[in-house]
């Protein structure tokens, strides 16, 4: 019982994980803001204020549209002064 | 602006020179803080203006830092706002009344033609030769007496980095008399082989002027002649990629192993602590079997970057760029493409978003059309994986067969690139040829400093990358392939019946004309997420379906045994060309504002990767019966 209420947890958090990286960051902003709009609510817990605060942080952060592996150094042809100078 | 009395009418001074001749350096020391920055009319080019009262007559200095040129026939809207600027043909821009010339001393090949081109429009002049205390020190040699002869206009030192170092410069402003007014310049576009005759000139007037070179720079100079030569040059960059390649294959070996046991060692301990149960099986079949088997190519991404970092810091990748360019032409495309390709050999990403520096759309937009077929370092633990399955690591000459297909397919994923780009070129996005205008760096030492930090960079990158996204991808995957659990008296493996079985099933309706079996088709699903994962995925997948121990370090073995060659084969032309990651196609649509651009590039890339998985599947199958 508690080995199959582990792995449902794990099996979800993967899921939601891989969906939140996935998802455009547009879409995460949108599912931020609802929550917030959620949490705004009269009755809503104050964690969910937190963590509504915490989604719209990470809704903007690397993800969706780019890439993890992304931040390859591109070649660059030149390391002199500043361009333009 | 200070608030001195001025006793004579402002200069309206121009600043020009090329690129990284220290001439935005030099208008600071100028005007310090008295800068306004803005716009020229109409376009994003920046427009810098000053204003400093000179120390002796307290004549007031209106000073405008140009945007950089390499001559006034432009290549670039920064280098065609300079022309227009000095030739009066900007409006509400009049003439500037004197130019000072910024020079690197230290470069002056590069930069008299632009002093050349300038002295004959007949602009009132000085030269600024600066970075003068850096060209001493480096050893060359210069007479300013015989140079100022030469050109027939004044020539000043100048180090715009150190405190004073505009005296010379303030000192020969101070002299002049006031130039006057000047009305817009008459000015045609040099031919070819006016543009000849000023490199010639260029030469007579700094061997006249007993300009030398230090040695060091002489030989440098040799060595391009070597690497730069048509037909060396091609040569020696076709070795050093080929090079890089048997060393992705034979330098990874050891560490490979040494991961592949820690992964081993760590399945086997979890096999040995937990009772046979989901958990067991989600940690075991999932977590090692998915993303340890991906980890094991850590090595190998590691070699490759080693090299791109040391070919970067060297000075080399330019160089290559000036090599290939001619190809690119060739083919329809800009020069100023190459960066944006060579990035994509990381990833498309970055090489997507490097395509801003092309100006022209079509250019642009042909450019991000072929990117994603670089082949991605994401796309190296696929390859490494069928190479290490079906390829013998065996000597052919002096290089390994391994490394040699591994070669083959990276120049495969180039060939492909360039046809396309044949394509769109003379159809849908046709223009005009615009060349590469590179300034090459200096060679390089690279920098032990750089190469650890670039491939600890790169570590962390990776194993993130298989920490967080691989890793919940495969847990999900292992999830869809372990339910639901088999009806009574099934008689197959459990995953047959499973979600994933029954997807992987549908699947290969789709692609069993490539040769595909249930467990490929399935592991290209994930595989749109990130290319990587289709190896986790198969190791997942055949975790599941079979009583083996130790998938994550006998992934290549199983697949060895259960696909033919024909199949290896066809899946490695299907990765050359597959269609993007998700977030390839994410970028492009934000980059091209469309999503046109994205449906036609998974379109075209689907039809590529088919078409030629198809072609080998049946070819291979043909001569290999």
């Amino acid at each position: 019982m508690l080995e199959g209420l582990i792995v449902a947890i794990v099996v979800l958090a993967a899921s939601a994980y891989a969906a939140w990286a996935l998802m455009p960051v547009s879409a995460r902003l949108q599912l931020a803001r609802t929550v917030a709009g959620i949490a705004g609510g009269p009755a809503a817990p104050p964690w969910l204020g937190r963590l509504a605060a915490r989604l719209e942080r990470a809704a903007l952060r690397r993800g969706g549209g780019q890439c993890a592996a992304c931040d390859a150094r591109p070649a660059a042809p030149d390391r002199r002064p500043p361009a333009g100078g | 602006m200070t608030a001195h009395a001025h006793t004579l009418d402002p200069m309206r001074v121009a600043l020009v020179g090329v690129p990284n001749s220290g001439k935005t350096a030099l208008f600071n020391r100028l005007t310090g803080s008295r800068q306004k920055v803005a716009n020229y009319a109409g376009v994003t080019v920046e427009r810098k203006e000053g204003a400093f009262v000179g120390p002796h007559r307290q004549r007031l200095y209106r000073v405008l830092d140009l945007p950089g040129a390499y001559s006034l026939t432009p290549t670039t809207l920064d280098e065609a706002i300079t022309r227009d600027f000095l030739l009066g043909r900007l409006a509400d821009e009049p003439a500037p009344e004197f130019v000072v010339c910024v020079v690197d001393a230290t470069n002056l090949r590069l930069n008299l033609r632009l002093v050349l081109e300038l002295r004959d429009l007949g602009v009132p002049m000085v030269v600024a030769l600066n970075m003068s205390d850096l060209a001493e020190s480096r050893g060359y040699r210069l007479d300013h007496a015989l140079l100022e002869r030469e050109l027939g206009v004044p020539v000043v030192e100048t180090i715009a980095v150190e405190h004073g170092g505009d005296r010379h410069l303030l000192e020969k402003l101070e002299s002049l008399p006031h130039p006057g007014p000047r009305l817009p310049a008459a000015w045609s576009e040099p031919s070819f082989e006016q543009i000849q005759r000023t490199h010639r000139e260029v030469r007579r007037i700094l061997q006249a002027a007993g300009y030398i070179e230090p040695l060091r720079q002489r030989a440098l100079s040799r060595l391009d002649e070597v690497v730069l030569h048509p037909i060396a040059g091609p040569a020696i960059l076709a070795a050093v990629l080929f090079f890089v390649f048997q060393a992705v294959f034979s330098w990874a070996a050891v560490p490979m192993a040494l991961i592949d046991h820690a992964v081993s060692w760590t399945g086997g301990l979890i096999r040995q602590s937990l009772p046979d149960g989901l958990l067991r099986s989600l940690l075991v079949d999932g977590v090692i079997g998915g993303a340890g088997s991906v980890l094991v190519f850590l090595p190998q991404i590691l070699i490759l970057f080693l090299f791109i970092i040391a070919l970067e810091d060297s000075g080399y990748l330019p160089r290559a760029a000036y090599l290939l360019d001619r190809l690119m032409g060739s083919v329809g495309l800009s020069g100023r493409a190459f960066i944006p390709l060579l990035s994509s050999f990381a990833c498309a990403v970055p090489g997507i978003m490097a395509t801003r520096t092309i100006p022209n759309l079509r250019d642009r937009l042909a450019t991000i059309m072929i990117a994603p077929l670089m082949t991605c370092s994401a796309r190296l633990p696929v390859y490494a994986l069928i190479i290490a399955a079906f390829i013998s690591n065996r000597p052919v000459g002096p290089f390994n067969l391994q490394g040699l297909v591994l070669f083959t397919l990276y120049v495969a994923g180039i060939l492909a690139a360039m046809a396309v780009a044949y394509l769109l070129k003379r159809t849908a996005l046709r223009t005009a040829y615009h060349p590469l205008l590179l300034e090459l760096p200096e060679y390089h030492w690279p920098h032990v400093n750089n190469l650890l930090i670039g491939l600890w960079e790169r570590a962390k990158v990776f194993v993130r990358r298989v920490g967080t996204i691989i890793l919940a991808l495969m847990i999900v995957l292992w999830f869809l392939s372990s339910f639901p659990t088999p009806p009574p008296g099934a008689t197959g493996p459990p995953i047959v019946y499973s979600f994933a079985g029954m997807l992987g099933r549908a699947l290969e309706h789709v692609f069993a004309p490539l040769g595909f079996n249930w467990q490929i088709s399935l592991a290209l699903v994930p595989g749109l997420a990130a290319r990587e994962v289709v190896v986790g995925a198969l190791g997942t997948v055949y975790s599941l379906s079979t009583s083996a121990h130790d998938v994550a370090s006998t992934l290549a073995p199983m697949v060895a045994q259960t696909w033919s060659l024909a199949t290896a084969l066809s899946l490695l032309a299907w990765y050359v060309f597959a269609p993007q990651c998700l977030s390839t196609l994410v970028v492009v649509k934000r980059e091209s504002n469309s999503w046109r651009y994205p449906l036609f590039m998974v379109a075209y890339l689907f039809a590529l990767a088919y078409g030629a998985s198809f072609i080998t599947y049946r070819v291979a199958s043909a001569l290999l019966g």
